[in-house]
Protein backbone atom coordinates (compact mmCIF):
# COMPACT_ATOMS: atom_id res chain seq x y z
CA UNK A 1 0.00 0.00 0.00
CA UNK A 2 0.93 3.61 -0.91
CA UNK A 3 1.86 5.34 2.87
CA UNK A 4 2.34 8.94 1.58
CA UNK A 5 3.98 9.92 5.35
CA UNK A 6 6.67 7.14 4.80
CA UNK A 7 7.25 8.04 1.28
CA UNK A 8 7.69 12.10 1.71
CA UNK A 9 9.77 10.99 4.96
CA UNK A 10 12.22 8.70 2.85
CA UNK A 11 12.28 11.09 0.06
CA UNK A 12 13.26 14.35 2.46
CA UNK A 13 16.21 11.74 3.54
CA UNK A 14 17.67 11.72 0.43
CA UNK A 15 15.75 8.48 -1.10
CA UNK A 16 15.30 9.18 -5.08
CA UNK A 17 13.24 5.59 -5.34
CA UNK A 18 10.95 6.59 -3.51
CA UNK A 19 10.55 9.64 -5.40
CA UNK A 20 10.22 7.39 -8.37
CA UNK A 21 7.56 5.62 -6.41
CA UNK A 22 5.81 9.42 -5.60
CA UNK A 23 5.98 9.50 -9.47
CA UNK A 24 4.49 6.54 -10.73
CA UNK A 25 1.75 6.81 -7.82
CA UNK A 26 0.73 10.37 -9.18
CA UNK A 27 1.80 10.54 -12.79
CA UNK A 28 -1.78 9.73 -14.02
CA UNK A 29 -3.13 12.73 -11.67
CA UNK A 30 -0.72 15.21 -13.32
CA UNK A 31 -1.34 14.22 -16.61
CA UNK A 32 -4.77 14.26 -16.77
CA UNK A 33 -4.90 18.30 -15.47
CA UNK A 34 -2.01 18.86 -17.67
CA UNK A 35 -3.79 16.76 -20.76
CA UNK A 36 -7.15 18.88 -20.30
CA UNK A 37 -5.80 21.86 -19.47
CA UNK A 38 -2.53 22.54 -21.66
CA UNK A 39 -2.95 22.99 -25.29
CA UNK A 40 0.60 22.13 -26.89
CA UNK A 41 0.24 18.94 -27.56
CA UNK A 42 4.39 18.04 -27.94
CA UNK A 43 5.10 19.90 -25.00
CA UNK A 44 2.87 17.67 -22.24
CA UNK A 45 5.36 15.68 -21.05
CA UNK A 46 8.18 18.41 -20.29
CA UNK A 47 5.10 20.08 -18.07
CA UNK A 48 4.36 17.15 -16.28
CA UNK A 49 8.19 16.58 -15.83
CA UNK A 50 8.40 20.77 -14.33
CA UNK A 51 5.68 19.74 -12.13
CA UNK A 52 7.41 16.71 -10.50
CA UNK A 53 10.64 18.77 -10.07
CA UNK A 54 8.53 21.25 -8.57
CA UNK A 55 6.79 19.02 -6.05
CA UNK A 56 10.54 17.51 -5.13
CA UNK A 57 11.84 21.26 -4.44
CA UNK A 58 8.38 21.96 -2.35
CA UNK A 59 8.29 19.07 -0.55
CA UNK A 60 9.64 20.32 3.15
CA UNK A 61 7.10 22.57 3.03
CA UNK A 62 4.09 20.06 2.56
CA UNK A 63 2.68 20.08 6.44
CA UNK A 64 -0.03 17.04 5.87
CA UNK A 65 -3.18 19.65 6.06
CA UNK A 66 -4.24 18.08 2.88
CA UNK A 67 -3.78 14.84 1.26
CA UNK A 68 -0.88 14.99 -0.92
CA UNK A 69 -3.40 14.19 -4.36
CA UNK A 70 -4.74 17.51 -3.77
CA UNK A 71 -1.20 19.33 -3.13
CA UNK A 72 0.11 17.70 -5.95
CA UNK A 73 -3.08 18.55 -7.92
CA UNK A 74 -2.43 22.35 -7.07
CA UNK A 75 0.79 22.70 -8.21
CA UNK A 76 -0.08 20.80 -11.67
CA UNK A 77 -2.97 23.36 -11.77
CA UNK A 78 -0.86 26.47 -11.44
CA UNK A 79 1.67 25.12 -13.61
CA UNK A 80 -0.66 24.72 -16.39
CA UNK A 81 -2.03 28.00 -15.82
CA UNK A 82 1.13 29.15 -16.03
CA UNK A 83 1.65 27.75 -19.20
CA UNK A 84 -1.60 28.56 -20.73
CA UNK A 85 -0.44 32.51 -19.43
CA UNK A 86 3.21 32.37 -20.98
CA UNK A 87 1.77 30.44 -24.50
CA UNK A 88 -0.94 33.85 -24.51
CA UNK A 89 -2.86 31.84 -26.48
CA UNK A 90 -6.58 30.42 -25.19
CA UNK A 91 -6.05 32.36 -21.67
CA UNK A 92 -9.20 33.26 -19.36
CA UNK A 93 -9.14 37.02 -21.88
CA UNK A 94 -9.95 35.03 -24.59
CA UNK A 95 -13.12 34.26 -22.84
CA UNK A 96 -16.61 36.33 -22.33
CA UNK A 97 -16.08 38.14 -18.55
CA UNK A 98 -19.71 36.34 -17.85
CA UNK A 99 -18.61 32.92 -18.53
CA UNK A 100 -22.28 32.26 -17.06
CA UNK A 101 -23.08 33.30 -20.88
CA UNK A 102 -20.76 31.00 -23.07
CA UNK A 103 -22.34 29.24 -25.59
CA UNK A 104 -20.56 26.71 -27.95
CA UNK A 105 -20.00 28.60 -31.04
CA UNK A 106 -21.13 26.84 -34.80
CA UNK A 107 -19.52 23.66 -36.01
CA UNK A 108 -17.07 23.68 -39.10
CA UNK A 109 -16.50 20.43 -41.09
CA UNK A 110 -13.77 19.24 -39.33
CA UNK A 111 -15.50 19.26 -35.96
CA UNK A 112 -18.21 16.78 -37.72
CA UNK A 113 -15.28 14.36 -38.46
CA UNK A 114 -14.34 14.48 -34.25
CA UNK A 115 -17.61 13.95 -33.52
CA UNK A 116 -17.40 10.09 -34.95
CA UNK A 117 -15.01 9.20 -32.52
CA UNK A 118 -16.63 9.28 -29.50
CA UNK A 119 -13.59 9.90 -27.00
CA UNK A 120 -11.63 12.56 -29.41
CA UNK A 121 -15.27 13.97 -29.45
CA UNK A 122 -15.49 14.28 -25.91
CA UNK A 123 -11.61 16.01 -25.33
CA UNK A 124 -12.73 18.23 -28.55
CA UNK A 125 -15.77 19.39 -26.60
CA UNK A 126 -14.28 20.03 -23.28
CA UNK A 127 -11.14 21.96 -25.21
CA UNK A 128 -13.66 24.34 -26.40
CA UNK A 129 -14.91 25.63 -22.91
CA UNK A 130 -13.49 28.13 -20.60
CA UNK A 131 -10.52 27.44 -18.63
CA UNK A 132 -12.32 27.36 -15.12
CA UNK A 133 -15.06 25.02 -16.81
CA UNK A 134 -11.98 22.48 -18.30
CA UNK A 135 -10.98 22.44 -14.56
CA UNK A 136 -13.98 21.73 -12.33
CA UNK A 137 -15.03 19.06 -15.53
CA UNK A 138 -11.48 17.49 -14.90
CA UNK A 139 -10.57 17.51 -11.35
CA UNK A 140 -14.17 16.34 -10.82
CA UNK A 141 -15.11 13.38 -13.31
CA UNK A 142 -11.59 12.13 -14.09
CA UNK A 143 -9.42 12.81 -10.94
CA UNK A 144 -12.44 12.38 -8.93
CA UNK A 145 -11.80 15.44 -6.45
CA UNK A 146 -14.98 16.38 -4.34
CA UNK A 147 -16.04 19.78 -4.65
CA UNK A 148 -14.21 21.32 -1.27
CA UNK A 149 -10.88 19.45 -2.83
CA UNK A 150 -11.18 21.27 -6.05
CA UNK A 151 -11.58 24.69 -3.89
CA UNK A 152 -8.54 23.86 -1.98
CA UNK A 153 -6.48 22.85 -5.90
CA UNK A 154 -7.74 25.90 -7.49
CA UNK A 155 -9.02 28.93 -5.36
CA UNK A 156 -12.26 28.76 -6.31
CA UNK A 157 -15.06 28.80 -4.04
CA UNK A 158 -17.17 25.83 -3.30
CA UNK A 159 -19.85 27.10 -4.57
CA UNK A 160 -18.97 28.56 -8.02
CA UNK A 161 -17.04 25.47 -8.54
CA UNK A 162 -20.91 23.45 -8.22
CA UNK A 163 -22.42 25.97 -10.08
CA UNK A 164 -19.24 25.80 -12.86
CA UNK A 165 -19.70 22.04 -12.76
CA UNK A 166 -23.06 22.27 -13.48
CA UNK A 167 -23.18 24.54 -16.05
CA UNK A 168 -20.43 22.86 -17.73
CA UNK A 169 -22.38 19.53 -17.68
CA UNK A 170 -25.25 21.07 -18.83
CA UNK A 171 -23.84 22.57 -21.71
CA UNK A 172 -22.12 19.70 -22.82
CA UNK A 173 -25.09 17.65 -22.37
CA UNK A 174 -26.88 19.75 -24.96
CA UNK A 175 -24.23 20.23 -26.96
CA UNK A 176 -24.17 16.30 -27.64
CA UNK A 177 -27.74 16.24 -27.53
CA UNK A 178 -27.76 18.70 -30.75
CA UNK A 179 -24.89 17.37 -32.47
CA UNK A 180 -26.32 13.55 -31.85
CA UNK A 181 -29.91 15.24 -33.53
CA UNK A 182 -28.08 17.11 -36.32
CA UNK A 183 -26.18 13.64 -37.33
CA UNK A 184 -29.29 11.65 -37.32
CA UNK A 185 -31.21 14.24 -39.27
CA UNK A 186 -27.80 14.32 -42.19
CA UNK A 187 -27.87 10.46 -42.28
CA UNK A 188 -31.60 9.83 -42.48
CA UNK A 189 -32.03 12.68 -45.15
CA UNK B 1 -52.17 16.63 -10.11
CA UNK B 2 -49.81 17.85 -12.49
CA UNK B 3 -46.37 16.66 -10.72
CA UNK B 4 -43.41 19.27 -11.12
CA UNK B 5 -41.26 19.13 -14.05
CA UNK B 6 -37.52 17.90 -12.48
CA UNK B 7 -35.18 20.61 -13.35
CA UNK B 8 -31.28 20.40 -14.90
CA UNK B 9 -29.58 20.45 -11.58
CA UNK B 10 -32.41 17.78 -10.11
CA UNK B 11 -31.43 15.97 -13.11
CA UNK B 12 -27.87 16.05 -12.84
CA UNK B 13 -28.36 14.90 -8.93
CA UNK B 14 -30.37 12.18 -9.96
CA UNK B 15 -27.98 10.80 -12.72
CA UNK B 16 -25.32 11.00 -10.30
CA UNK B 17 -26.75 8.55 -7.87
CA UNK B 18 -25.63 4.95 -9.16
CA UNK B 19 -27.92 2.40 -9.63
CA UNK B 20 -31.98 2.48 -11.17
CA UNK B 21 -33.86 5.48 -10.07
CA UNK B 22 -36.63 4.75 -7.99
CA UNK B 23 -38.21 8.12 -8.79
CA UNK B 24 -41.27 8.13 -11.01
CA UNK B 25 -39.83 10.00 -13.89
CA UNK B 26 -41.42 11.52 -16.90
CA UNK B 27 -39.99 10.15 -20.76
CA UNK B 28 -38.37 13.49 -21.21
CA UNK B 29 -36.92 13.43 -17.88
CA UNK B 30 -35.39 9.35 -17.81
CA UNK B 31 -34.17 10.30 -21.25
CA UNK B 32 -32.05 13.69 -19.96
CA UNK B 33 -30.93 11.35 -16.81
CA UNK B 34 -29.48 8.54 -19.52
CA UNK B 35 -27.96 11.52 -21.34
CA UNK B 36 -26.21 12.98 -18.38
CA UNK B 37 -25.43 9.27 -17.18
CA UNK B 38 -23.83 8.79 -20.40
CA UNK B 39 -22.17 11.95 -20.30
CA UNK B 40 -20.61 11.29 -17.08
CA UNK B 41 -19.19 8.08 -17.76
CA UNK B 42 -17.67 9.65 -20.88
CA UNK B 43 -16.07 12.15 -18.72
CA UNK B 44 -14.77 9.31 -16.45
CA UNK B 45 -12.89 7.62 -19.84
CA UNK B 46 -8.69 8.17 -19.72
CA UNK B 47 -7.54 10.14 -22.17
CA UNK B 48 -6.29 7.47 -25.10
CA UNK B 49 -2.84 8.76 -25.21
CA UNK B 50 -0.42 8.85 -21.66
CA UNK B 51 2.74 9.75 -20.30
CA UNK B 52 5.67 6.89 -21.70
CA UNK B 53 6.11 4.01 -19.49
CA UNK B 54 9.37 5.35 -18.63
CA UNK B 55 8.43 8.44 -17.35
CA UNK B 56 8.77 8.34 -13.47
CA UNK B 57 12.33 6.80 -14.27
CA UNK B 58 12.90 9.87 -16.62
CA UNK B 59 11.79 12.51 -13.72
CA UNK B 60 13.91 10.40 -11.11
CA UNK B 61 17.08 10.72 -13.15
CA UNK B 62 16.53 14.43 -13.98
CA UNK B 63 16.03 15.47 -9.83
CA UNK B 64 19.06 12.93 -8.99
CA UNK B 65 21.22 14.76 -11.72
CA UNK B 66 20.13 18.12 -10.92
CA UNK B 67 20.93 17.58 -6.70
CA UNK B 68 23.88 15.76 -7.24
CA UNK B 69 25.09 18.81 -9.79
CA UNK B 70 23.85 21.15 -7.09
CA UNK B 71 25.94 19.49 -4.35
CA UNK B 72 28.72 19.25 -6.53
CA UNK B 73 28.90 22.84 -7.27
CA UNK B 74 28.67 23.33 -3.37
CA UNK B 75 31.70 20.82 -2.69
CA UNK B 76 34.09 22.83 -5.53
CA UNK B 77 33.50 26.23 -3.86
CA UNK B 78 34.19 25.20 -0.83
CA UNK B 79 37.13 22.97 -2.22
CA UNK B 80 38.03 26.11 -3.71
CA UNK B 81 37.92 28.49 -0.67
CA UNK B 82 39.56 25.98 2.02
CA UNK B 83 42.59 25.73 -0.57
CA UNK B 84 42.91 29.59 -0.81
CA UNK B 85 42.59 30.15 2.88
CA UNK B 86 45.09 26.95 3.52
CA UNK B 87 47.69 28.54 1.42
CA UNK B 88 47.44 32.31 2.82
CA UNK B 89 47.54 30.90 6.40
CA UNK B 90 50.50 28.82 5.18
CA UNK B 91 52.31 32.18 3.23
CA UNK B 92 51.18 34.37 6.45
CA UNK B 93 52.59 31.46 8.82
CA UNK B 94 56.07 31.64 7.01
CA UNK B 95 56.00 35.11 7.14
CA UNK B 96 55.85 35.19 10.58
CA UNK B 97 58.64 32.48 11.09
CA UNK B 98 61.18 33.85 7.96
CA UNK B 99 60.24 36.89 6.31
CA UNK B 100 62.97 36.92 4.19
CA UNK B 101 61.65 33.56 3.10
CA UNK B 102 58.27 34.58 2.16
CA UNK B 103 59.83 37.71 0.27
CA UNK B 104 61.77 35.24 -1.46
CA UNK B 105 58.62 33.23 -2.60
CA UNK B 106 56.56 36.73 -3.55
CA UNK B 107 59.81 37.20 -5.75
CA UNK B 108 60.39 33.57 -7.77
CA UNK B 109 56.29 32.55 -7.77
CA UNK B 110 55.95 34.84 -11.10
CA UNK B 111 58.28 32.43 -13.18
CA UNK B 112 56.14 29.47 -12.03
CA UNK B 113 52.92 31.33 -12.69
CA UNK B 114 52.09 28.90 -16.03
CA UNK B 115 53.07 25.73 -14.61
CA UNK B 116 51.11 26.79 -11.57
CA UNK B 117 48.08 27.23 -13.81
CA UNK B 118 48.25 24.38 -15.74
CA UNK B 119 48.70 22.01 -12.76
CA UNK B 120 45.64 23.46 -11.19
CA UNK B 121 43.83 22.82 -14.55
CA UNK B 122 44.84 19.33 -14.80
CA UNK B 123 43.74 18.59 -11.82
CA UNK B 124 40.30 19.85 -11.82
CA UNK B 125 40.19 18.11 -15.38
CA UNK B 126 40.98 15.21 -13.91
CA UNK B 127 38.47 15.08 -11.40
CA UNK B 128 35.35 16.52 -13.13
CA UNK B 129 36.13 13.82 -15.66
CA UNK B 130 36.72 11.28 -13.15
CA UNK B 131 33.12 12.33 -11.85
CA UNK B 132 31.26 12.40 -14.96
CA UNK B 133 32.54 9.14 -15.44
CA UNK B 134 31.16 7.72 -12.02
CA UNK B 135 27.87 9.20 -12.74
CA UNK B 136 27.17 8.01 -16.09
CA UNK B 137 28.02 4.49 -15.60
CA UNK B 138 25.56 4.76 -11.95
CA UNK B 139 22.70 5.91 -14.41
Amino acid sequence: MFDEKEIVKRILKGDFRAFELLVKQYEKLVFFVIHRLVHDQHNKEDICQDVFIKVYQNLGKFQFQSKLATWIARIAYLTAVDDIKKSKKHFFSEYPDDIDRYHFTEENPEEELIQKDSSAYINHVIEQMPIQYKTVITLYHLNEFSCSEIQDITGIPEGTVKSYLFRARKLMKEKMENDLNKNGYERNE
Amino acid sequence: MVMKEMNDEELQHLAEQSGLINKSLSLKEEKDVVAYQTLFKKLQAEPAEGLPLNFAVNVRRAIQHKVERKSDLKFHIILFFAFTTILAIAFVLLHLISPAASEQLVNISPKFKWSGGVAVLVFWSIHFGSQRLVRDNRY
